[in-house]
């Protein structure tokens, strides 16, 4: 018996057949993971720097950073999961010159990490810092305090009444605060010493303030952004459907979702979704 | 980066030769120049307008010293530029691999804090409480799969690879260029609100979509599809 010619049928039966070609099978795999790193000149007596990151595994320069004085903080670099090195030599100075400066740095999956180098040009140190990323409470800034003072064993920070860090020593980070946004009055403590700054926090943001020396014994802040977040954080998730391509739950494809479509005469949803869907994917 | 913010960095440009200039002279330059907070190469550039270069050995200090960078007492720092949003809106995103060119509407939360969706089927939306597209953080747009009748905008998002290009155009004629590192299917119940609305280090964008399978009961779907990307260098 020749089975008799059926439209319907034979435009579900292309349709499906296209959908497959055309549908991946698998939603986007990650590409190979990464963190972040960022290095700071942090010592008050060392003048500007070059700085190189390079792979462990050979000599490949990555990224270079010319000229980078006290206090600056570079941009952060997003690479590969793996293990980099780092040296700064004299601004300026030739190829193969010794670094003042050699360290290795971890970078890890979704991390960011600050490497810092601090102290007094005889006795340079580096510290490697973690940022704590996440979502920040709606309307406020987060911010911690990174103490790099040679001069002032201890300081004490405030932002208007909160506490970021006490007594804090030499190379040592707060935990990150919440505070209220707005332009904060940063306030410094060091023995008798007292200097209040006016530091804008916007909501949202995350900062380090760098404690700081100055040329004259004194303190100077510094206040670099880390990350930032949404000023406001929506609860949950987002309905951005309505269900016109959905199959039966237990036929998870498109292809059923638009055959079933079809079926019930939505022929036209279709062809709008395949007019979307250029032919070379 | 791509996105080039103008005056701000003409004045750090300033600031810094104005900075070159005082230290030639032996002035104590003032603390208000970054060098590198967080703009990217032409500040880098910009900061080498300011190099001394190799000089000649400061008196007092020994060869060793020298060599080690030593300055020879205290210097005054750098100090970062405050952190400032950009004052543009995103008008368009742009998905060559999709065939999407849709115009982003503003995106805002109900009362009860949720997201809501673009009010047109063929529109993306952009959450105007987040990041701007280009500055640093996650900028979040979403965009429907589909009607009750028909593909939307965000049909094919699931089709987007690690590598393909996100463009986002700003209502200051800037283009942002990404690039898509990830997808993740999540249940809705289960949204990854820290990763999705989380501080980054630096400009990042979330695609979102809804994904199967769809919860006839509510009349919803019960998966959301994110998409992440960074800013291409």
């Amino acid at each position: 018996m020749i089975p008799s010619f059926r439209p319907l049928a034979a435009v579900i039966a292309l349709l499906g057949a296209l959908l497959v070609a055309l549908l991946p099978a698998v939603p986007a795999s990650a590409a190979t993971p990464t963190g972040w790193v960022r290095v700071a000149h942090l010592s008050p007596d060392t003048k500007q720097v070059d700085v190189t990151l390079s792979s462990l595994s050979g000599d490949t320069v990555l990224y270079k950073l010319s000229s980078v004085g006290y206090g600056a903080v570079s941009p952060y670099i997003h690479l590969p999961v793996g293990t980099y090195a780092i040296a700064m030599v004299p601004a300026g100075a030739p190829t193969g010159t010794t670094p003042v400066v050699k360290a290795s740095v971890a970078v890890t999956t979704g991390r960011a990490v600050t490497v810092a180098v601090m102290g007094l040009n005889k006795d340079l140190q580096t510290h490697v810092y973690t940022d704590v990323l996440g979502t920040v409470p709606s309307g406020k800034a987060r911010v911690r305090v990174l103490q790099a003072s040679t001069k002032h064993p201890t300081v004490t920070v405030k932002a208007t009444s909160t506490t970021v860090a006490s007594s804090a020593g030499f190379a040592s980070i707060s935990p990150y605060q919440n505070v209220q946004a707005g332009t904060v009055p940063v306030t410094l403590t060091a023995g008798a010493m007292t200097r209040t700054m006016n530091v804008p926090l916007p909501a949202g943001s995350v900062h380090t303030l760098f404690v700081l020396d100055t040329a004259s014994g004194g303190l100077a802040v510094s206040a670099i952004l880390d990350s930032w977040a949404s000023a406001v954080t929506p609860t949950g998730s987002i309905d951005t459907g309505a269900g016109g391509l959905a199959g039966p739950a237990d036929l998870g494809t498109l292809a059923a979702a638009l055959a079933a479509l079809a079926a019930v005469g939505a022929v036209g949803a279709g062809a709008e979704l395949v007019r979307r869907r250029p032919a070379d994917l | 980066m791509t996105a080039s913010r103008g005056s701000p960095r003409r004045r750090i440009v300033a600031a810094l030769i104005t900075a070159a200039v005082l230290a030639d002279v032996g002035v104590a330059v003032g603390a208000a120049v970054s060098g590198m907070g967080g703009s990217g190469a032409d500040d880098a550039a910009a900061a080498r307008l300011s190099a001394p270069g190799p000089r000649p050995s400061v008196l007092g200090l020994t060869a060793g010293e020298v060599a080690r960078g030593a300055a020879g007492g205290l210097q005054d720092p750098q100090t970062a530029p405050p952190a400032v949003r950009s004052s543009a809106v995103p008008t368009r995103v742009i998905i060559p691999a999709i065939s999407v060119d849709a115009p982003l509407e503003i995106l805002a939360r109900d009362a009860k804090g949720v997201l809501q969706p673009p009010t047109e089927w063929a529109d993306a939306g952009w959450y105007a409480k987040g990041p701007v597209p280009g500055d640093t953080g996650a900028a979040v747009i979403a965009g429907h799969l589909d009607t009750t009748k028909r593909a939307a905008v965000f049909v094919s998002l699931r089709q987007l690879r690690p590598g393909d290009r996100i463009d986002v155009r700003l209502s200051d004629h800037r283009t942002v260029h990404f690039t898509v590192t990830s997808a993740r299917v999540v249940k809705k119940a289960l949204f990854p609100t820290s990763d999705v609305y989380g501080a980054t280090p630096d400009p990042e964008l979330r695609l979102i979509t809804c994904s199967e399978p769809f919860d006839e009961v509510h009349g919803v779907y019960a998966d959301n599809l994110v998409v992440f990307a960074s800013l291409a260098h």
